[in-house]
């Protein structure tokens, strides 16, 4: 596997362990998990504190006002549960008072022979029956502790008695029964009215006149049962545990505040500190006033009957009492509700509270956004290690795990990354291949270079070529080992500077040659010289110097280097092409001239025959000298062409926009005027104007358009076409006839001179027409191509 | 009306000066024709002992100079003319063979006032000769 060094520092893991782990630190906070999670903490954060804080600021005051509220209702609440608590006991002994065997009782009791004159049931049997009701009172109510039925007569003997004791309700029969009559209640109960009903106040139990432990507050309830005559007979009395109902009262306090039960004296029913309760039956009386002798009595406090007094404020106290009567013959019997707060307590409770609320609403944040966090670790670990390969692939291991993820648009990623791997390892193997060729090539390269070295060396010295370096400051000139040969100098009397080699300069040449060395030593210049050299051994040479600049890193030249090559022949030859380029055209001048004089005498003294001897010469002579005459006009017009082909590659272009048509159109008037009798169709496309040489376009058009007017004189009428058409892209020019054409199989003789594919002697011509065009348009750099077939007229395609 | 002066007709080739002056007789003009053979007896005749008709007026009516001339050519000749504030108001009809540009152009900055070409067809000849006649000669006026 190649591996491409791209250089940078070793992203590996390296040797030192501190420096790992801080870099592992800096990796992870800096990853993309890690950062997303944080903004996304950090934004429910800072909501979050920032509500709270709203929320602190502007519900502080409606907090207070809600507790307080809340206050209030909780002990209308308690208070209304300790009312209906006592209503239905109210309720139940009114039952119980009325219930049948209570009647069955009495009138059994009323009877003599203790027998209900009603149904003839027996006292006891009643008696049992109501003690089967007490029985299943006792079952149903779980606060009613005994319930009796209780005479009048026989010292308030106990009739009919059920209680529960450890948890059984047991009923009491026979000597078990007592005499309550001496007992307060019985004898404050002897006045009881039919429809009053008497409530106790709430006092612990005592049993054999000891207080029962643990303390057992009880409530007495007590209705008197009356006798067909109107006089009290007994009494129905319910004994009820008050434990369960002060419990509720004291549980329905809030954190903040504390519950109070206080009886008309003053005493403490319930009271935060159990050991205040109840103090008026253990021997140490605790009193409200003790405890708050700055605030108003209990009685005072709960002013009202049954409804809740809105809440006080007195000192920093808030409070929310209720008066609870217990009896309603008796106004005065009741106790109080008291719901006491401080408000430092309630302000502390609501700061609290947001605080917690704040506090859980963070904890909630921070645990989201933990859950983020590693959800987002979760899923960026592919990407992580996605990352890693990237990194591992950058240093050149292609053999990386990449991670399979079902996340789609990692798993896209993956893929394209899987791509690209693939493509990296192509293009690696591919590179690896071509550094292989490159280097082979290089080595060939070095091979041909050596080659090509020892060949320019047997090369320059097989031409003939020196090798020359001048120091641009000094003038100093190196020589190499062929110069002298050049030269025609031994090798010590080469000029060993620039004066020197001015010396063997020609004079004519030298001021020349002295300036170009001088502008190529201080001017920047190429050195490129063409000069004489006067030796004495090798006569008259000239010399091709050319010299190259050599620079150093900063642009300065350092040295002048070319070669210098003996042009001598060449020049001479030049030379020899000029002479005779001379003679061709002093030759040409003297065709045109003198050639044509004895062609004119020919012509001019056969038609002075015909002329002057006319009645002497018969027929047959006439026609000779005709010939003669005529032959030596047609030489005329084929020296006149031959001069105009041999002037074709004399005469210099130079291009312009020239308007074909208009040329096209004075060479068919011109053709016209000569031979005015022939009918010919001309046919001119507008407009065909190409940039191009005038003159040698009127050549082209001249004989092109002269070739199809004269070889369709035979037609009439004649067509001549004149257009352009395209092809491939390209426009070209079409001259067309509809005359007598040409053998295709010979159109590769067309352009050659004096070729003529006629022998039609009515059809004059030289050959030299189409050389002319094809030489014209050679010259312009165009084409030229020809189409026809024998009878059916000839194509010529060309471009200018 | 003053005397018809001559033509000079400068021309080396006999043959061409005999079928000029045919083609001239053609024409039916009535002056008298010189003839140089070469520049050098040209410029006798224009500024020599050779010179025709009296001193101070002009000695031909049109001078017709082949170019290729022995001696002195026909171009010198012209430049010789040129030279002179005089003889340099008689018309020359450069005759020639020659068909070269050079020859038109160096002929008319020396003054020439017209360049003929010689066909070889004597036909054609003798009409261009005949509408010079015509020309440089009736219809053309000229300083005596």
């Amino acid at each position: 596997m190649a591996r491409t060094d791209i250089g940078g520092p070793d992203t590996g893991p390296g040797p030192g362990v501190t420096r790992s782990v801080l870099s592992h630190f800096r990796a992870r906070i800096s990853s993309l998990g890690f950062r997303a999670a944080s903004a996304f903490v950090g934004a429910i954060l800072i909501v979050t504190l920032g509500v709270a804080a709203l929320e602190f600021r502007n519900q502080r005051d409606s907090y207070l006002e809600d507790v307080l509220e809340s206050e209030r209702l909780r002990a209308e609440s308690a208070g209304r549960d300790f009312e209906r608590w006592l209503d239905h006991m109210r309720r139940d002994v009114t039952i119980l008072s009325e219930t049948p065997p209570i009647a069955g009782i009495l009138r059994a009791s009323a009877s003599p022979d203790g027998v209900d004159s009603r149904d003839q049931t027996d006292l006891e049997t009643w008696k049992l029956r109501l003690q089967h009701i007490f029985t299943a009172f006792l079952k149903t109510d779980p606060d009613y502790a005994q319930l009796r039925f209780i005479g009048v007569a026989d010292d308030g003997l106990e009739l009919v008695r059920a209680e529960v004791r450890d948890g059984l309700i047991v009923t009491v029969e026979g000597e078990d029964l007592q005499q309550k009559g001496r007992r307060d209640y019985f004898l404050d109960g002897l006045d009881i009215r039919p429809d009053e009903i008497d409530l106790s106040k709430i006092t612990l139990n005592r049993e054999h006149g000891v207080v029962e432990t643990p303390l057992n507050p009880m409530l007495r309830v007590m209705k008197g049962v009356f006798a067909s005559d109107g006089s009290l007979f007994g009494f129905i009395t319910i004994n009820a545990r008050a434990e369960r109902i002060i419990g509720a009262l004291r549980a329905a306090a809030s954190s903040s505040s504390r519950a109070y039960l206080v009886n008309d004296d003053g005493d403490f029913l319930l009271h935060p500190d159990p050991a205040k309760t109840f103090g008026f039956d253990l021997g140490q009386r605790f009193t409200w006033r003790q405890d708050f002798p700055d605030l108003p009595d209990a009685a005072t406090l709960s002013v009202g009957d049954g409804v809740a007094r809105d809440r006080q404020e007195v000192g920093d106290h808030y409070l929310t009492a209720r008066r609870i009567p217990l009896s309603r013959s008796d106004p005065g019997a009741a106790v109080h509700l008291i719901y006491e707060m401080r408000q430092a307590d309630v302000r502390a409770w609501g700061t609290a509270r947001i605080s917690r609320v704040t506090l859980v609403t963070s904890l909630i944040a921070i645990a989201l956004g933990t859950l983020v966090m590693v959800y987002l670790k979760r899923l960026m670990r592919p990407l992580k290690r996605l990352s890693e390969s990237a990194a591992a692939i950058g240093n050149g291991d292609l053999d990386v795990l990449l991670p399979d993820t079902r996340v789609q648009e990692l798993a896209t990623l993956v893929a394209a990354f899987r791509q690209m791997v693939a493509d990296i390892r192509a293009r690696d193997l591919a590179l690896e291949k071509s550094n292989a060729e490159i280097r082979q090539l290089n080595e060939e390269l070095r091979e041909r270079l050596e080659a090509s070295d020892q060949r320019a060396a047997l090369a320059t010295e097989a031409v003939g070529i020196a090798l020359w370096d001048v120091e641009p400051q000094s003038g100093r000139i190196q020589w190499d080992d062929l110069s002298p040969s050049i030269f025609g100098l031994a090798a010590a009397g080469m000029p060993g500077d620039v004066d020197g080699l001015l010396e063997f300069i020609h004079p004519d040449d030298r001021a020349n040659v002295a300036a170009l060395i001088e502008a190529a030593r201080y001017e920047g210049q190429e050195f490129a010289a063409v000069f004489r050299i006067v030796q004495s051994d090798a006569g008259l040479r000239y010399l091709d110097a050319r010299a190259g600049r050599v620079t150093d890193g900063q642009g300065k030249l350092t040295l002048l280097r070319g070669v210098v090559i003996d042009v001598t022949s060449e020049r001479q030859t030049a030379l020899e092409y000029r002479v005779l380029n001379e003679e061709l055209s002093s030759f040409a001048y003297a065709v045109s001239h003198d050639l044509r004089a004895p062609l004119r005498s020919m012509n001019g003294f056969a038609e002075a025959l015909t002329d002057e001897y006319a009645d002497t010469l018969d027929d047959v002579a006439k026609g000779y000298i005709t010939r003669i005459a005529n032959a030596a006009v047609r030489m005329g017009v084929l020296i006149d062409d031959i001069l105009a082909l041999t002037r074709i590659s004399k005469t210099e272009i130079t291009r312009q926009t020239v308007d074909l048509s208009r040329i096209a159109a004075e060479v068919v008037d011109e053709l016209r005027s000569g031979e005015p009798g022939r009918n010919v169709t001309v046919e001119i496309m507008s407009d065909l104007t190409v940039i191009t040489d005038p003159g040698m376009a009127r050549i082209v058009l001249w004989n092109l358009l002269g070739n199809a007017w004269k070889y369709s004189s035979e037609e009439s009428p004649a067509e001549i076409v004149f257009d352009r058409v395209m092809h491939q892209g390209r426009s070209i020019l079409r001259v067309r006839d509809n005359g007598i054409g040409f053998d295709m199989a010979y159109a590769d003789k067309l352009y050659r001179p004096f070729q003529r594919l006629h022998s039609d002697q009515r059809i004059q011509g030289t050959g030299i027409g189409l050389a002319t065009v094809s030489r014209a348009i050679g010259r312009l750099g165009g084409r030229i191509a020809a189409e026809s077939e024998v009878g059916r007229g000839a194509t010529f395609y060309f471009t200018l | 009306m003053t005397a018809i002066k001559p033509i000079l007709l400068v021309e080396d080739n006999d043959d061409d000066e005999v079928l000029c002056l045919r083609a001239l007789k053609t024409a039916n003009l009535k002056n008298d024709i010189v003839i140089a053979r070469d520049g050098a007896e040209a410029i006798d005749m224009l500024f020599g002992a050779g010179r025709p008709g009296p001193p101070g007026g002009l000695p031909f009516a049109l001078i017709l100079l082949d170019l290729g001339l022995p001696k002195i050519s026909g171009l010198d000749v012209l430049k010789r003319i040129q030279e002179d504030d005089v003889i340099r108001r008689i018309p020359v009809v450069v005759m020639t063979s020659s068909n070269l540009d050079e020859d038109k152009i160096t002929s008319y900055d020396l003054g020439a006032n017209s360049f003929v070409r010689k066909p070889v067809a004597f036909g054609e000849f003798s009409e261009k000769v005949a509408h010079l006649g015509l020309y440089w000669l009736l219809i053309n006026e000229m300083p005596d």
